[in-house]
């Protein structure tokens, strides 16, 4: 019995090797950047005035507002949008495949592509604004690069490459016997949506959604290629950037990193606090 | 009891189920050919076939999960095939139970009551009176999850009949219990059925089932139907080699009915000339061209009284010892094998030479087709 446990403590060593990077390269540099976060640049007194001036310099704290203004609304017509996607083509529709590999597609180019996809299409002269001007719709160009639109139709278009690559598994994994089942008893098909399919896949989509959610919160090329950095777009990674590539105060830099992350761990509590008010078990219960 | 059931709620008004010359297309492949037949109301009728030949498709086309190609479904003379399938009143067991898992057993038994807008005392009264049905007491407030499997399978029963439906269907429920339970569910299913008088549609490809619970069996292949009749029409008067193959006989013998002797018919096989004596029956004359077979436990080993007509010798070459019977193969000398079963152990040894009677009574003429 002891020789048992002896040996199981022992061969929590074989973690090393692979627990040593991590140790290293992520928790080290973090622990290092939170307690920087207490310090002036050039000096190891601790100190608040770095979280002092992010809440009360507007420069600062207007980031929280717009990276959120700009994330929030997108991330929820992102989920809508590659919700009924992937809703609609699930089981065995005809073209499924070719409708989900082209949704999905966009995650293999990444954003820095996808950006200038944005500004070829939607600038001024692009083909969006050419083909409205043409067709009588519109008088002048509408601005839809280097501002929040920019930016949010970029984001979009990521965003429901992500979550729909995720749901289109989920959506197979719920039993369309269960629709049939329901269907039979009497529901219509809203019913069966509302009360069977729904309750079912709920948390598996909220999931997706904080994930999409707070990968987007850290956007930086979208904002600073198809937005406007200097003001709409400035979200958190703008800012600290910023202030370690231009500025030279790692301090700062490192405090509106530390902001941003509460802010995505906040973000995150909130949707799994909703996750958690339904069903949160397997859709499956078939022995 | 069963008086005091049918004074309770689940007895609906029953519903004669015909099916008009129905088919079923998938592209170019037809998966139900101009199937026809009539479901008295509280009959319990058996789709019975190997996976693959339809069943599951006419069920689904009762249900409205697929639309016929052709025909008609009819319950008591009013065509349904235009109804939706949430206004069937179907009450529906699905192969894996498709029972809700964010439900609990309760909740689950009265989806279909919430949808039909029941009001709260009665839909309270109605799920309790299913779960005592099912013997689930004390069990409405758990999740599926937390069920055995046997368990599940009553639930989903539970909450197929609660809403009184016009029609019960079940679609392989028992496959997935094992040997013991399904014994158990089986008798379990057919007390209910007495009962109740649902008219129930039930689909397996276990012949022992088949026969055991149903009053009606319908055996299909190919998805067209090969026989409709009661089981002990199906098993004592199998209409053809499919039918016969498919509920357990064995020994088949092709050729030809020859002659008539003494109320026999002189049967002839095609290759080696073996001559045999079958009973005479109305359906078939001389010069048919039929198949012969007989049951392996109807197959008799003999010592040496009855040597004559209808006797063949051969040797033993495989002895399969089960417990309650013993199933021996021989191998005659113009090269056929046969298959027996005898109760119990018999002492033959393999490659022992024996002699086999087929008794002309117990030999079966059946179609080729």
């Amino acid at each position: 019995m002891n020789q048992e446990v002896f040996t199981r403590k022992r061969d929590y060593l074989l973690l090393l090797p692979s627990l040593l990077p991590l140790l290293l390269l992520f928790v080290y540099p973090l622990l290092k950047g939170f307690v920087m976060t207490f310090q002036e640049p050039g000096s190891t007194a601790v100190t608040l005035s770095n979280y002092i001036e992010f809440f009360t310099n507007a420069k600062y704290y207007d980031t929280i507002w717009r990276t959120l203004y700009l994330v929030v609304p997108a991330a929820i017509l992102e989920l809508f949008l590659a919700f009924g996607i992937t809703y609609f083509i699930r089981g065995k529709m005809k073209g499924g495949g070719l409708i989900a590999g082209l949704t999905i597609f966009p995650l293999t180019l990444g954003s820095i592509i996808i950006d200038m996809a944005v500004i070829a299409f939607f600038k001024p002269t692009g083909w969006f604004n050419t083909t409205m001007i043409n067709i009588g719709i519109l008088d002048e160009p509408f601005t839809l690069v280097y501002n929040y639109w920019g930016a949010f139709i970029a984001l979009i278009i990521l965003g429901v490459a992500f979550i729909a690559s995720n749901l289109v598994g989920m959506m197979d994994s719920i039993d369309p016997n269960l629709e049939k089942a329901a269907r039979t008893l009497g529901a219509s098909h809203w019913v069966t949506f509302k009360r069977v399919f729904w309750p079912l896949i709920r948390s598996n989509v909220l999931t997706v959604f904080a994930l999409n959610l707070i990968m987007q919160i850290g956007v930086y090329s979208t904002a600073v290629i198809v937005g406007n950095p200097a003001s709409e777009t400035r979200t958190f990674v703008v800012v600290a950037f910023e202030e370690a590539m231009r500025n030279f105060n790692y301090n700062m830099a490192n405090t509106v990193a530390i902001v941003m992350g509460v802010t995505q761990l906040l973000v995150l509590a909130i949707v799994f606090a909703i996750r958690k008010r339904g069903f949160v078990g397997s859709a499956s219960t078939f022995k | 009891m069963a008086q005091a059931l049918k004074s309770k709620s689940f007895v609906s008004e029953s519903t004669k189920v015909e099916i008009n010359d129905l088919t079923k297309m998938f592209g170019s492949t037809t998966a139900v050919q101009n199937a026809s037949l009539t479901i008295e109301s509280g009959e319990f009728m058996t789709l019975l076939g190997p996976s693959g030949c339809g069943k599951t498709t006419i069920l689904s086309m009762i249900l409205g999960i697929l639309q016929p190609t052709s025909g008609d479904i009819i319950f008591n003379g009013q065509p349904i095939n235009q109804i939706d399938m949430s206004r069937r009143d179907i009450g529906m067991v699905f192969q894996n139970y498709a029972l809700f898992p964010h439900m609990t057993v309760a909740q689950n038994i009265a989806f279909g009551l919430d949808m039909r807008k029941i009001n709260k005392a009665e839909k309270k009264k109605r799920v309790n009176e299913a779960i005592d049905m099912v013997q689930l007491t004390d069990l409405g407030n758990r999740f599926i999850k937390d069920l055995s499997g046997g368990q599940q399978q009553r639930v989903a029963l539970a909450r197929a009949i609660v809403i009184r439906p016009r029609v019960l269907l079940l679609d392989e429920p028992l496959s997935n219990l094992d040997a013991k339970l399904r014994k158990e569910m089986r008798t379990q299913l057919k007390k209910l059925h007495n009962e109740l008088g649902i008219t129930t549609i039930y689909v397996t490809h276990d012949q022992e089932e088949a026969l055991s619970l149903s009053t009606k069996v319908t055996v299909m292949s190919n998805g067209v139907i090969q026989q409709i009749g009661t089981p002990k029409e199906i098993f004592g008067r199998p209409r053809n080699y499919f039918v016969a193959n498919f509920i357990g006989y064995g020994n088949f013998l092709e050729g030809t009915l020859v002659d008539v002797q003494d109320e026999h018919f002189i049967f002839e096989t095609d290759k080696d000339l073996v001559r045999l004596a079958v009973k005479q029956d109305e359906k078939h004359q001389v010069g048919d061209e039929v198949i012969l077979t007989i049951k392996p436990e109807m197959v008799e080993i003999i010592t040496d009284a009855k040597i004559g007509m209808n006797s063949l010798q051969g040797n033993i070459t495989v002895s399969d010892y089960i417990g309650s019977a013993t199933g021996y193969e021989v191998e005659t000398a113009g090269g056929r094998t046969f298959k027996i079963n005898v109760l119990g152990l018999n002492p033959y040894a393999l490659g022992e030479e024996v002699k086999l009677y087929l008794d002309p009574e117990k030999l079966l003429i059946i179609d080729k087709e």
